[in-house]
């Protein structure tokens, strides 16, 4: 990491994560080799532990801390009537699971939604630039070495999709879990990589694909194997997506 | 954790934040509540991590239509008028990594800037912020 590059990545960091995170330790180290940055992130430091003590210490009125909490009632009192610990909804709601869960599994032979965490992962991804990577000229297999030089050990792409060129890659996180994510050229895709049960998800049966369509103009499709989530992203619909999958 | 809104330990930094983007504290306490009532609704936000991205994103959104406040009078609009004047999306990733309640990756996201964007918003609020101290 250069001192550049490490200054940049601290500039969106709590002063508190300064000592924790592998990430930020590895851009300190970095940036001791320029003292002008050095400086520049102690004044950061500084600042910011001024105002987060400034804003920490703003006391929410007592009229607006009463408002506040009666929202809250308000909202959850709303909530209620759709609660889920209501028998009769839950009993309802069981019913309709396991009716659409035996019917889903039949029909299309894989259970459960899209998992919200790697939706996250897909929607944080779409946003990355070509800077954002790191160049790497080597098929998806291949970069096993790559990803546990970087801390993560868990990098396992499935069969199939091992002979993808791959032009980037990167470690990314994700409610501080490794991500990580390789930019594919063909087709104009994304492949991701992670550990499912830190992120609670869980897909079975294992190795079905779990679709979902996002932000208008991408795709995603997560599989489950071994406890290792493997995510295709693109940008266009599922059912070119699908197409993809199946003339791997 | 309890996805009772009441028990979401989030609410009050969610007003400070508002406080932040309408400069005056009833219309902080406003959008929280607009906020609180719109998630009632939802059925994506019972996990409390969940409910913390989207209440802090939908203030983020809604501040958008919100009026830049010219006078602060209490002290706590006083305390956070210079964080109010700030430019937007830098005022409020700024004021949500000050809170302490995402990490830099889910800041991006919330505000919709990639890493390096981020990095040079926040670098541009606290620049203006020590100008405006000199």
């Amino acid at each position: 990491m250069t001192p550049r590059a490490a200054r940049q990545f601290l500039a969106a960091q709590h002063p508190d994560d300064f000592e924790h995170g592998r990430d930020c330790r590895r851009a300190l180290a970095a940036l001791e080799k320029s003292p002008e940055l050095k400086n520049d992130l102690e004044r950061q430091i500084a600042l910011d532990r001024h105002w987060a003590a400034r804003l920490h210490a703003v006391p929410v009125p007592e009229p607006a801390a009463e408002q506040l909490h009666a929202s809250g009632r308000a909202a959850a009192a709303k909530r209620r009537r759709f609660s889920l610990g209501d028998p009769a909804i839950l009993s309802a709601l069981i019913g309709l699971v396991l009716l659409l869960g035996l019917l889903g599994w039949h029909l299309l032979g894989r259970a459960g939604a899209f998992p919200e965490e790697a939706l996250t992962i897909a929607v944080d991804v779409v946003k990355l630039g070509p800077d954002q990577f790191e160049a790497v000229e080597d098929s998806a297999g291949a970069l096993e070495d790559w990803f546990l030089l970087k801390g993560f050990e868990k990098f396992r792409i499935p069969p199939g999709f091992e002979k993808y060129e791959v032009a980037g890659a990167r470690l990314s996180k994700v409610d501080n879990q490794p991500v990580a994510v390789l930019a594919v050229p063909e087709n104009y895709m994304f492949f991701t990589v992670f550990d499912a049960r830190p992120l609670g998800i869980s897909l079975e049966p294992e190795g079905s694909w779990s679709f979902i369509e996002f932000d208008y103009r991408y795709a995603a499709a997560v599989r489950e194997d071994k406890g290792v989530c493997f995510m295709v992203v693109i940008r266009g619909t599922r059912n070119q997506l699908e197409k993809i999958l199946r003339s791997r | 954790m309890s996805s009772d809104p009441e028990e979401w330990p989030f609410l009050e930094d969610g007003w400070r934040y508002a406080l932040v983007l309408t400069g005056k504290e009833t219309e902080a306490g406003a959008l929280v509540g607009r906020v609180l009532n719109e998630m009632a609704g939802r059925r994506d936000a019972t996990d409390p991590g969940r409910a913390r991205r989207v209440f802090f994103s939908a203030l983020f959104r809604a501040a958008r239509q919100t009026v830049p406040s010219q006078v602060a009078e209490t002290p706590a609009e006083q305390a956070v008028a210079a964080l109010h004047r700030l430019p937007e999306p830098g005022r409020s990733a700024w004021a949500l990594l000050l809170l302490g309640h995402f990490s830099g990756d889910h800041l991006a996201g919330l505000v919709g800037l990639g890493e390096r964007e981020l990095a040079d918003a926040l670098t541009d609020v606290r620049r203006r912020l020590e100008a405006a101290a000199t």
